[in-house]
């Protein structure tokens, strides 16, 4: 009975052997295989011969730490010889395809209930999953606590749960000081409503990310971080608490802020840079340039000292004073300065701090306010010299500051290449007037000359009449009659050139009064009839309201040089029609040829000063005439214009109103 | 008392004009005295009243529209009809000419410069 116990127990026994999950096998006592199950079979990844592989079916063995582990000193050879046994040795087997498993290894020796068998039994738990998750677990730990950021969990409560390294450089408490408090001692009281939209973003299983916010450290310290929230959850999935990664932003907020002053200086260079182009007047764009520089300068007050010339071209000290959005620039009594005390500032160098105005009376007596002004005193003063090319002196920026750390923080090198574009600007205007004052002299020169001219022009003039009323013989008539068109001529030229000189200098001045055009236009043609030989002048409709107020002198003159022209540029031609039209505001005149006519590109340019139309030389003029027309017509505020066609003829024609209003 | 009465006084500092002025004028049997400053002018001041007087505008010692408007405003002169003469057409309409006769601009057409000063003379 007994034997029949025994061998249903074996059975029982092999049975659950066989069909365990762990890997078990039995060796001999000299350590050959005998017997092995289906899970040492998986975990080796091959058959072992039975009978002769040696106390293992793995391919080759490795300590823990992965230095090669003979294979006599595997704790199954070394339970066999009872050196070792019992408890759990761990090493790591290779498998035939090179993979490795870490396994528990339970070696004990087949003892007194086997009677003659020696050898060992070996039970291998394969711990490979739970060695790799607890090393993964070791270099994320490393990771947490060797990052920057900080890294803090907390429960859905707020409190806190962890705090690794980064946190304690962060915000300065110890992992020790602040596991178990709330998570309310890092948040300033204006912000505590923040956690709690924090925390019902993370209930609903929402990420927070790149929160930017602000925390207290332990200090007292507030510090921009941007946070990352992400929720935490237990293995079943619910939502258990938070982690929250934080990221001091002080330095990203400084770059942006750092940035933005950049982009702002660029901005105002640039506003400065076009103010400069375009042509204002000396004081307006200097006054543009010190409000903007003061600005960027961060300063109180923003002084700019240079010389200008007046209009009689006497050259003086001004300034444009700048304040800050409070300040008064009324306040400063800066036109009393010297010019001296400008260059005895400077003498010969270059831009100056002066850290406490008080100690240099020159440069404190430039901000002073007028009286009963109250104003903040002026503690501290940048002061950039503005140098023309030739490094004289012509003027200097002051920029006064009342706080000394915005006077610290003050931009020279900006400030120093504005003063250099100012130089640029001050010396353009200076060119500037220079041209003016010379253009002025040419027009007073013209002016003269052309009185000069007129003066032997009326005895010669005045002479050829005499001869020409004497008894004289018909060549010397004709010869008279030449000579006298030919003196016209001189005279109508110097005439035209006086009237440049003054419409250049803006002098053209007019006489209007009230007078019949028509009457006008038919005393002209009149003289055209002596004159001309060649060109008979129609006048068609002189009937009607031709009254106008005009500059008599004028209208004659724009009237004559028209008549002259059509009949210049006609020499084919024996007719020029001259057409008068009236309505109630305005009065016009039309003269046309049957010349040459003009091409559209002509007829674009053709009432520019000096412009001569091409070919026609032996016509020569100064190409003043139809300029000054212009220019007069539209004195008037009347219109003066051309149609043509080539080889057919031009109508050219004006218009004036009735009366000259203002 | 006639020949008082015909003579012009012209005050041009152009010997050439002066010259050619008084040749014209004399022609027409005027009597003519030519100054060619103000200073020289004014020193006859208080003689015989001329019939005409001619004035340049720009002279060397001052401008003949001054002495146009001392003579219109002074009740001794102011009869005297006053020819003012210059190559700057603008001279025309200057306030110290309002009271002048007549503008003639220079260089002048000998018929036209004749009419008008038989005109002055023959209306007075």
């Amino acid at each position: 009975m007994k034997g029949s116990h025994v061998e249903l127990d074996n059975q029982v026994f092999k049975a659950l052997y066989l069909a365990s999950p762990v890997a078990g096998y039995v060796c001999d006592e000299r350590g050959y295989l005998i017997t092995f199950n289906e899970a040492a079979l998986s975990l080796w990844g091959r058959k072992p011969e039975l009978w002769k592989d040696k106390w293992s079916g793995a391919m080759a063995h490795y300590y823990p730490d992965g230095t090669p582990m003979p294979i006599a000193e595997t704790p199954m050879a070394g339970a066999s010889d009872g050196q070792r046994g019992m408890g759990s040795e761990e090493m790591v087997i290779e498998r035939p395809d090179g993979t490795r498993r870490a396994v528990l290894v339970f070696a004990q020796p087949l003892g007194n209930g086997m009677e003659g068998l020696g050898g060992i039994q070996v039970t291998l738990v394969d711990v490979t999953d739970y060695r790799q998750n607890e090393e993964k677990q070791a270099m994320l730990s490393e990771i947490v606590q060797s990052t920057d950021d900080a890294i803090v969990s907390k429960t859905l409560d707020g409190i806190i749960t962890s705090w690794n390294a980064g946190a304690e450089r962060l915000f300065g408490y110890r992992e020790d000081e602040i596991v178990g408090k709330s998570i309310e001692t890092l948040i300033p009281a204006y912000l505590r409503s923040e956690e709690g939209i924090i925390i019902s973003e993370i209930k609903a299983g929402n990420q927070v990310s790149h929160y930017q916010t602000i925390r207290v450290t332990k200090f007292g310290n507030e510090i921009p971080i941007s946070l990352t929230i992400s929720p935490i959850r237990n293995k079943h999935g619910r939502i258990v608490g938070a982690s929250k990664i934080a990221r001091d932003i002080s330095d990203k907020i400084q770059r942006e802020q750092t940035i933005q002053f950049h982009a702002q200086k660029l901005e105002t260079l640039h506003a400065i840079g076009k103010v400069i182009s375009e042509k204002l007047d000396t004081p307006s764009l200097i006054q543009t340039v010190i409000d903007s520089t003061t600005h960027l300068a961060a300063a109180d007050v923003g002084l700019c000292f240079y010389r200008m010339s007046d209009e009689q071209g006497h050259s003086k000290l001004s300034v444009a004073v700048a304040t800050h959005a409070e300040g008064r620039k009324e306040d400063y009594a800066v036109t009393q300065v010297e010019e001296g005390v400008i260059h005895a500032i400077f003498s010969d160098e270059g831009a100056l701090r002066f850290k406490d105005v008080c100690e240099v009376p020159h440069v404190l007596s430039l901000f002073v306010t007028n009286e009963g002004v109250d104003a903040p005193a002026i503690r501290h003063c940048l002061a950039i010299p503005i140098r023309a090319a030739d490094e004289l002196l012509i003027g200097a920026m002051f920029f006064g500051y009342v706080q000394s750390d915005v006077f610290d923080a003050a931009d020279e090198a900006m400030m120093r290449n504005i003063a250099s574009l100012v130089a640029v600007t001050l010396d353009n205007a200076r060119l500037f007037e220079e041209v003016n004052a010379l253009n002025l002299k040419k027009n007073e020169f013209i002016a003269l000359a052309s009185h000069e001219l007129k003066t032997p022009l009326t005895t010669v003039k005045g002479y050829l009449q005499i001869l020409e009323r004497s008894q004289i013989d018909q060549v010397g008539r004709r010869f008279l009659t030449k000579a006298l068109k030919q003196l016209e001529r001189i005279n109508a030229l110097i005439s035209e050139l006086l009237d440049i000189s003054k419409i250049e200098a803006g002098k053209l001045s007019f006489h209007f009064e009230t007078f019949d055009l028509a009457e006008l236009v038919l005393d002209v043609v009149e003289t055209f009839h002596f004159s001309s030989q060649t060109h008979t002048i129609f006048v068609n409709n002189t009937r009607g309201d031709f009254t106008v107020e005009a500059d008599r002198q004028r209208m004659e003159q724009v009237f004559i040089n028209l008549i002259t022209n059509a009949i210049k540029y006609s020499p084919e031609a024996n007719n020029v029609h001259v057409l008068l039209e009236s309505s109630p505001l305005e009065v016009s005149v039309q003269v046309k040829d049957e010349g040459v006519g003009l091409s559209r590109d002509q007829q674009e340019r053709i009432f520019t000063r000096f412009y001569q139309v091409e070919g026609t030389s032996k016509m020569a003029g100064l190409g003043l005439g139809l300029y000054l027309s212009k220019e007069i017509v539209e004195r008037h505020h009347g219109h003066i214009g051309v149609t043509s066609e080539i080889g057919k003829g031009s109508t050219f024609y004006f218009s004036i109103p009735r009366e000259q209003k203002g | 008392m006639q020949g008082v009465k015909r003579e012009v006084h012209i005050l041009e500092d152009d010997p050439g004009i002066g010259e050619l002025i008084a040749l014209l004028l004399t022609e027409q049997g005027y009597e003519t005295r030519v100054f060619t400053t103000i200073a020289s002018f004014n020193r006859q001041v208080g003689g015989p009243l001329p019939a005409l007087l001619i004035l340049d505008v720009m002279l060397p010692d001052g401008n003949g529209l001054d002495v146009c408007q001392a003579w219109k405003a002074d009740p001794a002169t102011q009869h005297v009809p006053i020819l003012v003469m210059s190559a700057y057409d603008e001279y025309r309409h200057d306030p110290r000419a309002d009271k002048a006769d007549g503008f003639i601009g220079k260089p002048f057409d000998i018929s036209s410069f004749l009419a008008d000063v038989q005109r002055q003379i023959a209306w007075r």
